[in-house]
């Protein structure tokens, strides 16, 4: 091969000029470049009606293949419905002395107004390990990067690279994903954020909790609010396992996210709260 | 006017190729398409991979170029990561095609596997290694290697597409 040639100096100018965009990339903190942008905005349309076929035929399969698993969520459900309307009176009662406590000690209720926007998954890649996720709401429609996303069980993840009519999220699942909690009756801080090993069982961890928790499995974690991306109380999931660390310092938690995090065909993207 | 029905048709030719790609970028992103126990392939890599052992046009690093975009898209990597390792990957290929490999379905299966993992290796150097992160051996065991495997096995498909291509344009030539 003639290293001189056209060609091969061709292909060094072209390698210089792609370094050059990733150094750009890097220091404008973007990831696409406008080709990448312009490939992607005209992808949606595609990827639109193939991500719909796609569910099509996996709920005819669900429904043709996996009866028996239907009619056992369904039993479960029933146990539960009946469960909570045994809970409902003792709700009824502690929810109106909430209300005469409030009058006594004029507690004012702060209301967090969302503003949001429904968007559909239209894209999933093998090369991403976390179960990221393109959705087909982008710059036109006010999402941002550092947006939340949520479904209708919790916390997703959050917008990491937008585009004219897309933008791709990073789930909870990712190590790069960091979210301050609060876990449990006893309200302890720490933060959780996904491993590989995790991962692949769709669970994230729970780190930094003081080692005195009291902490169990089924406490529900909720995002605590410190920093300016994730609002508070927006729910993560539950607590499956705690652990002391080997230092003894601190301990740490497993949570199972409350949201179907590799299954998610619809979101809400938080644009500003 | 001969020459210019040439140059027609190498156009037409590496549209269609490139068009492909753009296909393949689509089906790969599809929630849930060929995806098994949450592993899907990457047909990008498997078609740039076969396509640079059986064309050694420059003018198909040009396809190299949008299939590496558009997986550094798909991954939401910064523009550029699988683009350059992708056309030193296809180079490979080509250099490797023309001095002693064989162009057979075989060669391209395990060229394409040994690059896809390489690849993805890379990937999970930077992003995840230097860091204190649990599980990475048992991932790479099972994410990388067994993901390599999966693509390469769709770089069969894409020979007999790549050849009827070529054949269609009568630029195959025999090694």
């Amino acid at each position: 091969m003639n290293f001189r040639s056209k060609i091969a100096k061709g292909f060094r100018v072209l390698m210089l000029l792609l370094v050059g965009m990733m150094v750009y990339a890097a220091s404008t903190g973007q990831l696409t470049s406008l080709p990448q942008k312009i490939l992607g905005a005209a992808a949606v349309p595609f990827q639109k009606l193939t991500s719909a076929i796609s569910y099509q035929i996996e709920a005819w399969t669900d429904k043709t293949f996996d009866v028996d698993s239907i009619l056992r969520e369904n039993e479960e459900l029933k146990k539960q419905l009946t469960l909570m309307r045994s809970k409902q009176f003792d709700y009824d009662r502690i929810a109106m002395e909430n209300e005469e406590f409030k009058k006594i000690f004029e507690t004012q209720e702060k209301r967090s107004e969302y503003k949001t926007v429904g968007a559909n998954v239209i894209g999933r890649d093998g090369v991403n390990m976390f179960y990221s996720f393109t959705i087909d709401k982008g710059e036109g429609d006010g999402v941002e990067v550092d947006d939340v996303v949520i479904s209708s069980e919790g916390l997703v993840g959050v917008v990491v690279e937008t585009g004219p009519n897309f933008a791709k999220v990073s789930t909870v699942l990712s190590p790069n994903v960091k979210i301050g909690c609060i876990a449990g009756e006893e309200r302890d801080v720490g933060v959780v954020s996904g491993s590989f090993d995790l991962a692949e069982r769709e669970m994230c961890s729970i780190d930094y909790l003081p080692k005195e928790t009291k902490l169990k499995k089924g406490d529900l974690v909720g995002t605590s609010g410190y920093g300016s991306i994730f609002p508070p109380d927006l729910v993560i999931g539950t607590v499956e396992e705690v652990v002391i660390n080997d230092s003894g310092s601190s301990a740490k938690a497993t949570l199972k996210p409350a949201a179907d995090i590799s299954n998610v065909k619809v979101v809400l993207v938080i644009t500003d709260f | 006017m001969k020459r210019k029905n040439i140059i027609l048709k190498q156009v037409a030719r590496y549209f269609i190729l490139s068009l492909a790609a753009f296909f393949l970028y689509i089906l790969q992103s599809t929630p849930g398409f060929l995806q098994i126990f949450g592993i899907k392939p990457v047909f990008l890599f498997a078609f740039a991979i076969t396509l640079s052992l059986m064309d050694e046009n420059w003018q198909t690093g040009l396809v190299f170029v949008i299939c590496g975009l558009l997986t550094d898209l798909s991954a939401g990597k910064a523009v550029g990561f699988y683009t350059l390792q992708l056309m030193t990957a296809c180079a490979c290929g080509a250099v490797a095609a023309k001095f002693f490999l064989k162009v057979n379905k075989t060669n391209c299966f395990i060229f394409s596997f040994a690059a896809t993992a390489i690849m993805l290796t890379i990937d999970l150097f930077f992003s995840f290694m230097m860091g204190d992160f649990t599980g990475k051996t048992i991932y790479f065991l099972t994410g990388v290697l067994i993901t390599g495997a999966y693509s390469s096995v769709f770089s069969i498909p894409f020979y007999y597409f790549i050849d009827f291509i070529n054949r269609r344009f009568k630029r195959f030539d025999a090694r």
